[in-house]
C-alpha cells in the first residue's frame, strides 16, 4: 500500500502542486469589463498616485500596501487589483470600473480559498453582495480586516438593521459588549449551511461555545437534538435564556401530555413562578442520569 | 488555567521582545502604538444584568493598549492589542508574522457571565459536586410532619412556617456567576515555493468555571416532590485542535479540515443535602398518606438528591472541499464531512438510595450493578455531502444547482431503563411505577435539492431570480417525516448609482407526512403482568391525540425580505430592512377515535372493560392543540451621515413585531382510557374529549429600539466631544382565554384566582433599557490626549413569572418560599417550591464616570 502511494500519489500530488502553480492565479479583466480588452499594464503606481494622492496617503495605512511593499504582485500594487490602466492613463474616465461581482474576482486572486471558499455560492454573492460592500481596502476603517465601518457589527448592521435591534434585546448574546461577534457564528464569505453558520449544523455552530450540550446523551430530547432554534433565538430575545416564548408556553408548543404538562396552572407543580416546566425538568437538553428519562434527573 | 495563562502571556512577551529594540533603526522599522490607562467610578448598581457580560466597576484598569511593528525590509509585522486589561473581560491579542507568508496569532479571552449578586440559598458548596446544608428543617423543628402527601392543616398550618423559618436562619449570599477564560494560538504558513498552498494550526482550551441556577427535586412525582431553587456548578474545560489546508490553483481549490474538540466537566455530578428531611444514612421513611391503591403507604425519602450534569464528550471532525471550473464559465463545488462524537461517562446510579427489594432483583437502588450498563457508551456519527453547480450558459443568466445531504446518525445503544422518578422509594423497595423506559437514539437525515436562477434583465441593474427547493427530512422515534417544497421568486435593482434594493418572496409548504400520536410507544416497556400504568401509549396514547408538534407537523410558510441602501445624498448613508415571516402550522386535525386499535383485554386494573367499550364511541374535539400561528414582522434603518468634517451624525431604529397563537387542553391524564368514568365526568379536570377544557393563549412580543449618535470635533487636534443615546423597550403579552379563565364544566362560569386550574391573562412583561453615553476628548500635547466620560444607564424589568406575588402565587413569610394560592391544593408539595429569590437580576440605574489618559508612540 505504501508503495503505491510513493509511485502514484506523492508524484500526483505533485503534479498537481506544480500544474496549479503554472497557472498561477490571474484575472481576465477583459473578461470582465470589456473596456480593459486593449488596455495593458503601466507597472508604475507612482502614475496612478500622480492623480490619486488622497488615496495614496489612506491606503499606506492599510495591510494591503504592507503587504505588497516586500511582495510587489507581478502588475504592481495598483493595477493588481484595478487592472491594466493604460487606457485609463491616457483617457481617465470611469469606463474601467468594476461593478461589486467583477471587483469580487480581483480580490479572489490572492484571497480565494479558506474562509472564501464558499463565497461563489454563497448568499452574499448572489445578492449582488461583494467585497466592497462590507470592506474598504483601500483604507483602515477598523482594527482589523479593513472592514467598512470601525466594528465587525456595524459593518453587518448596514444590510442587516433589525438583527441590531434583536442584539439589544434584554436576553442576548454577548455582542453588543463586544465579547462575541458576528463571525463567531456566521461566515458572511459563505457556508455550506443556511444562514451562513459556520458550523456544519445550527447545533453544530452552537456547541462551539456549548460544548456541554452537545452530548450524545443517553436520554435525547429530539427537538433539541434536532435543532436549537426549536426553542432558542439566537440573536436576542424579551424572555429568559434566548426562548422563543415565555417558559411553560415554550414546552405547550409541543406538550399535550394531561394533567400538569397542560399548564397555564396545575396545583401539583410550581409552573407559574420560577422557571415553569424547567423547575423539575432541569436537563432538557438531554440526560446522562439511568432516572433521566423525563429529564428531571 | 494558570499554566494556560503563563503560558499565553510568556509567548506574548517573546513575540514583543524582538522588536523592543528596534526604535533606533527608525528607517527600516514602522513603530506606532498606544497606551490607555484609566479610571472608573460607579454607584455600584446592585444588580448582576448592569455587568451581565463585562465589568464595570471602580478602580483603576488599561482600558486599551495597541504596539504595531513593522519591518520594511523583511515585511515582518508584529500587532499587540489589548482590552480592559486587570478587568475580568480582558482580552490580549498578538499577531507576528509576514505578510502573505506566515503569522503567528496569540489570543487571551475572558467572558464573565454574571446571572445574580442578590441570590440566597442555604447550601454551602464543599466542592466536588457536593451541596450541604448547617441543619434541616425537620432538625430544626421537631414538630414537622414527614408526610409526602400531608394533610392541609399539617403542611399549611405546620411545614410551611417551619420552612420559612428555616429559610430566614439559614439564607446565605450566594453570587451565581460563571467566566469563561480562553486562550488561543493560530499559526498560519504557506509555502516559499508554493504560495498558494496554505496551512493553518490552530488550538484552544477554553475554562468555564462557576456556577448557574438549577433546581433540585427529591422525591416522586409532582405531588411529591420535594423541590428547591439552588446553583449548579460549573468547572468545564474545552480544548479544541484545529488543522486546515487550502490549495488555490487557477482551475480549482480544495482544501482539507481536521478538528478536534475535548469537552472535560471536572465535576461530573451534583449531590444535593435534602433540606427537609433528617441528617443520617441514606434514606429515611415517611409516611404516605393516603397511600394510591398500587403504592405503599410509606416511602424512603433520600437524604440527598444527585444527579449527573454535562458529561465529558470528544468530537472529531473530518472535511474535505473541492471547486473546479469547468468549461461554459461553470464552476462546480463539492464537499464531505465526516464527524464523530462519542461520549462514555460512567453512570450514576439510579439513586442515593439504599433500598433494596426482591422485585428490584434485591440490588439496592444506589447500586450500579442495577443499571443496563454502567457507561453511557453514546455515539453519533454525522455525515455531510454537499455539490453546488453554478453556470452561466449565457450573458446575464446566472444559474445554480445543489445537493446537500446531513445524516445524523445515532449509534448510542437503547436499553430498558427502571423509571425511578425520584429519590424516594417504596419501603417495600419497589419505584412507583413497574414499567421500564427505553433510551431512543433520536436522530435525522436530511436532503435538500434544488435549483435558482438570476436575470438581469439589462435596465437600471435589474436582477430577476427564480428558485425552487425540495427538503426531506427523516426521523426515527418522531411523529413524522417532513417533505418541504419551497419556492423563491427575487428582484434586485440598483437604479440610481448608490441606490440599491433586494426583494425576495419566499413561499414554502411543509408537509407531515402520517402524523403518528403514538410514536413514543417504543420508549415504554411493560410487562405483561405489571400492566398498571396509564401512561402506557401503547393502550392509550401520550400526548393528546390533536396535539401537533409543530417542527414535524404541517407547515405553510410565506417569507418577504427586503434590504435597502441608498447613499444617494451627499455623505448621508441609509440602510433599511424588513423581514415578514408567517407561519402556518394548520395541519387539518379531525375529530378521532384514539382507542380504537386498542385490545379491551389489555385494559389495566381499575378501567372496567365496560367503561373501555363505551369509551370507543367517543372522539377527540378535533381541534389543533400546539403552535398554532407564528407571525413576524422584523425591520429596522440604520443611518449615518459625517455632515462635514467636524459633525459625524448616526441613527438606527429598529422595530418587531411577533404574534404567535397556541392551544391546548387540559384533561385527566389518569383516565385516558375510560374517559366515561363518572366521577372524570363531573370533574373540572375533565376527559380528553372535553371541548371546553381548551384554552387559548395569543402571545404579542414586540420590541422598540431607538439610537442617536453624534461626534463634534471642537477644536481640530484638540478638542472633541462625543455622544451617542441607545433605548430600547421589549414587551411580550399573553392573552389567555378558555379553561382557566372559566370553568370547563360550566363555560359561563369563571373560575376564582384560588381555584387549583385558574389561569387568566398575565400582566405584560416590560423590558426597557436606555444607555447614554457623553464623552470628551482633549489632546494635551501632541501625542497625549486625556478623556473624561459619563455614562447614565437605566434597566426596568417587570415580570410576571419573577414577582413573588401574583394571582397564582404568594409567598410564605419570606420571599425566598413560594406556593400556590390555590385553596385546594394545599396539600401537594410540588406546588411549593424554596428559592433563590424573586427577580435574580432585577432592575437598575447606573452611573458610570470614567477618565482616561491616552498616549501615543
Amino acid at each position: 500500500m505504501q508503495s503505491v502511494f510513493r509511485r502514484l500519489g506523492i508524484p500526483s500530488l505533485a503534479l498537481i502542486l506544480i500544474s496549479g502553480t503554472a497557472l498561477a492565479k490571474e484575472v481576465d479583466f477583459a473578461k470582465l469589463n470589456p473596456a480593459f480588452k486593449n488596455a495593458s499594464f503601466v507597472n508604475d503606481s507612482g502614475v496612478c498616485y500622480g492623480c490619486h494622492q488622497d488615496s495614496k496617503k489612506h491606503f499606506e495605512e492599510t495591510a494591503h500596501a504592507k503587504a505588497f511593499r516586500k511582495k510587489v504582485p507581478d502588475r504592481g500594487e495598483c493595477e493588481s487589483c484595478h487592472g491594466p490602466r493604460s487606457l485609463h492613463v491616457e483617457n481617465p474616465t470611469k469606463e474601467h470600473a468594476l461593478n461589486v461581482t467583477q471587483q469580487a474576482s480581483a480580490c479572489l486572486q490572492c484571497h480565494e480559498g479558506a474562509d472564501r471558499k464558499f463565497w461563489k455560492s454563497s448568499a452574499h454573492a448572489s445578492e449582488d453582495v461583494g467585497c466592497a460592500s462590507c470592506h474598504t481596502v483601500m483604507s483602515k476603517k477598523s482594527e482589523r480586516n479593513l472592514l467598512a465601518k470601525p466594528t465587525e457589527r456595524d459593518t453587518c448592521y448596514t444590510c442587516h438593521t433589525n438583527v441590531r435591534g434583536e442584539l439589544n434585546k434584554s436576553s442576548h448574546h454577548p455582542v453588543r459588549e463586544g465579547k462575541l461577534s458576528c463571525s463567531g457564528c456566521h461566515n458572511a464569505h459563505g457556508s455550506l449551511t443556511p444562514g451562513m453558520l459556520k458550523g456544519t449544523s445550527i447545533n453544530d455552530t452552537c456547541f462551539k461555545c456549548h460544548q456541554e450540550k452537545r452530548g450524545p446523551f443517553v436520554w435525547e430530547h429530539a427537538p433539541v437534538r434536532e435543532n436549537c432554534l426549536n426553542c432558542h433565538e439566537a440573536h436576542g430575545s424579551n424572555n429568559r435564556k434566548l426562548q422563543n416564548g415565555k417558559d411553560s408556553f415554550v414546552c405547550l408548543q409541543c406538550h399535550t401530555y394531561g394533567g400538569h404538562i397542560n399548564l397555564p396552572r396545575y396545583n401539583r407543580t410550581s409552573n407559574p413562578y420560577g422557571e415553569g416546566c424547567v423547575n423539575c425538568h432541569m436537563t432538557i437538553h438531554g440526560s446522562n442520569s439511568p432516572s433521566g428519562a423525563k429529564f428531571t434527573r | 488555567m494558570t499554566t494556560m495563562k503563563k503560558t499565553v502571556i510568556t509567548a506574548l512577551m517573546i513575540l514583543v521582545l524582538p522588536f523592543s529594540s528596534l526604535a533606533q533603526d527608525a528607517d527600516r522599522y514602522d513603530l506606532s502604538g498606544s497606551v490607555t490607562p484609566g479610571a472608573q467610578l460607579t454607584n455600584d448598581p446592585a444588580s448582576s444584568k448592569f455587568n451581565e457580560y463585562r465589568d464595570i466597576e471602580d478602580g483603576v484598569f488599561i482600558p486599551g493598549f495597541r504596539f504595531d511593528a513593522y519591518d520594511t525590509d523583511s515585511g515582518r509585522f508584529l500587532e499587540f492589542r489589548g482590552r480592559n486589561a486587570f478587568r475580568d473581560d480582558q482580552n490580549f491579542q498578538a499577531r507576528a508574522g509576514e505578510y502573505g507568508r506566515w503569522s503567528l496569532g496569540l489570543e487571551w479571552d475572558e467572558l464573565p457571565h454574571l446571572l445574580s449578586n442578590r441570590a440566597l440559598s442555604p447550601y454551602t458548596y464543599q466542592g466536588d459536586g457536593s451541596f450541604t446544608v448547617p441543619t434541616t428543617v425537620s432538625t430544626l423543628t421537631p414538630g414537622f410532619v414527614k408526610d409526602l402527601v400531608p394533610s392541609a392543616a399539617e403542611l399549611t398550618g405546620t411545614n410551611d412556617p417551619a420552612i420559612a423559618n428555616y429559610l430566614s436562619q439559614y439564607l446565605q449570599r450566594t453570587d451565581l456567576k460563571n467566566d469563561r477564560k480562553k486562550g488561543s494560538a493560530v499559526v498560519e504558513y504557506s509555502l516559499p515555493t508554493i504560495t498558494d498552498l496554505k496551512f493553518r494550526l490552530a488550538f484552544s482550551n477554553e475554562d468555564r468555571d462557576g456556577n448557574k441556577v438549577t433546581y433540585g427535586p427529591i422525591g416522586d412525582r409532582p405531588p411529591r416532590s420535594l423541590n428547591i431553587q439552588m446553583p449548579e456548578p460549573i468547572e468545564h474545560q474545552t480544548r479544541e485542535l484545529k488543522f486546515e489546508t487550502d490549495y488555490a490553483a487557477e482551475m480549482f481549490n480544495a482544501s482539507l479540515a481536521y478538528t478536534y474538540s475535548d469537552f472535560d466537566n471536572d465535576v461530573p455530578s451534583m449531590t444535593w443535602q435534602n433540606i427537609y428531611a433528617g441528617t443520617s444514612g441514606t434514606e429515611e421513611t415517611w409516611t404516605d398518606n393516603p397511600p394510591p391503591a398500587t403504592n405503599p403507604a410509606t416511602r424512603n425519602v433520600a437524604i440527598f438528591g444527585r444527579r449527573a450534569l454535562a458529561p465529558k464528550n470528544q468530537s472529531h471532525q473530518a472535511m474535505a472541499t473541492v471547486g473546479v471550473d469547468l468549461p461554459f464559465d461553470s464552476r462546480l463545488t463539492g464537499t464531505a464531512s465526516f464527524a464523530r462524537t462519542t461520549q462514555d461517562e460512567s453512570l450514576l446510579p439510579y439513586s442515593t438510595n439504599a433500598t433494596a427489594h426482591a422485585s428490584g432483583g434485591g440490588v439496592a437502588w444506589n447500586d450500579a450493578a442495577k443499571l443496563p450498563r454502567t457507561s453511557a457508551d453514546a455515539k453519533m456519527n454525522t455525515r455531510l455531502y454537499n455539490l453546488d453547480y453554478a453556470i452561466s450558459p449565457v450573458d446575464r443568466l446566472n444559474v445554480r444547482a445543489f445537493y446537500r445531504f446531513h445524516d445524523l446518525d445515532n449509534n448510542t445503544p437503547m436499553e430498558r431503563w427502571w423509571y425511578v422518578t425520584g429519590d424516594t422509594t417504596g419501603t417495600t423497595g419497589s419505584v412507583s411505577f413497574k414499567n421500564k423506559r427505553v433510551n431512543l437514539p433520536h436522530a435525522y437525515d436530511k436532503q435538500n435539492v434544488g435549483a435558482e436562477a438570476g436575470y438581469g434583465l439589462g435596465f437600471l441593474r435589474t436582477n430577476v431570480g427564480f428558485g425552487f427547493e425540495r427538503e426531506d427530512i427523516d426521523r426515527p422515534f418522531r411523529e413524522a417525516n417532513t417533505d418541504e417544497n419551497i419556492y423563491r421568486v427575487s428582484l434586485r435593482m440598483r437604479p440610481l448609482k448608490g441606490l440599491s434594493f433586494r426583494t425576495k418572496y419566499q413561499y414554502g409548504d411543509r408537509e407531515g407526512k402520517n402524523y403518528n400520536n403514538n410514536v413514543s410507544t417504543v420508549s415504554y416497556w411493560y410487562s405483561p403482568t405489571e400492566i398498571t400504568d396509564s401512561d402506557n401509549p401503547q393502550f392509550t396514547f401520550n400526548n393528546h391525540p390533536d396535539t401537533r408538534r409543530y417542527d414535524v407537523s404541517d407547515r405553510k410558510r410565506k417569507l418577504f425580505d427586503f434590504i435597502a441602501s441608498t447613499s444617494v445624498l451627499d455623505k448621508l448613508d441609509v440602510g433599511a430592512s424588513y423581514r415578514y415571516r408567517n407561519d402556518n402550522f394548520d395541519s387539518d386535525v379531525a375529530p378521532t377515535q384514539p382507542l380504537i386499535n386498542v385490545d379491551a383485554a389489555n385494559v389495566r386494573p381499575g378501567a372496567t372493560v365496560a367503561e373501555f367499550e363505551a369509551s370507543r364511541a367517543l372522539f377527540t374535539p378535533g381541534a389543533q392543540i400546539g403552535l398554532l400561528r407564528n407571525i413576524q414582522h422584523r425591520g429596522g434603518v440604520d443611518l449615518s451621515y459625517p455632515l462635514s468634517e467636524r459633525l459625524t451624525l448616526a441613527a438606527f431604529g429598529a422595530r418587531e413585531d411577533g404574534k404567535s397563537l397556541q392551544r391546548g387542553i387540559e384533561y385527566n391524564e389518569n383516565n385516558k382510557e375510560n374517559p366515561t368514568n363518572s366521577s372524570v365526568v363531573s370533574s373540572e379536570l375533565g376527559p380528553w374529549t372535553r371541548a371546553s377544557s381548551q384554552w387559548v393563549a395569543e402571545t404579542r412580543d414586540q420590541t422598540s429600539t431607538v439610537g442617536i449618535g453624534a461626534g463634534i470635533v471642537i477644536l481640530p487636534d484638540k478638542l472633541s466631544f462625543s455622544t451617542d443615546h441607545t433605548f430600547s423597550q421589549g414587551e411580550v403579552d399573553i392573552t389567555y382565554s378558555g379553561f382557566g379563565t372559566v370553568s370547563s364544566l360550566d363555560p359561563a362560569t369563571a373560575l376564582p384566582d384560588n381555584h387549583q386550574f385558574a389561569f387568566r391573562t398575565p400582566t405584560t412583561v416590560n423590558t426597557i433599557r436606555y444607555t447614554g453615553k457623553v464623552g470628551i476628548d482633549y489632546q494635551v500635547v501632541r501625542d497625549l490626549m486625556v478623556g473624561f466620560g459619563y455614562m447614565f444607564e437605566r434597566y426596568h424589568l417587570s415580570d410576571w413569572q419573577q414577582d413573588p406575588n401574583t394571582p397564582w402565587v404568594e409567598t410564605v413569610g419570606n420571599d425566598n418560599f413560594q406556593r400556590d394560592t390555590s385553596s385546594a391544593t394545599s396539600t401537594q408539595w410540588g406546588n411549593r417550591l424554596p428559592n433563590m429569590g424573586p427577580y435574580l437580576a432585577p432592575s437598575y440605574v447606573a452611573h458610570v464616570g470614567t477618565v482616561t489618559m491616552t498616549y501615543k508612540f
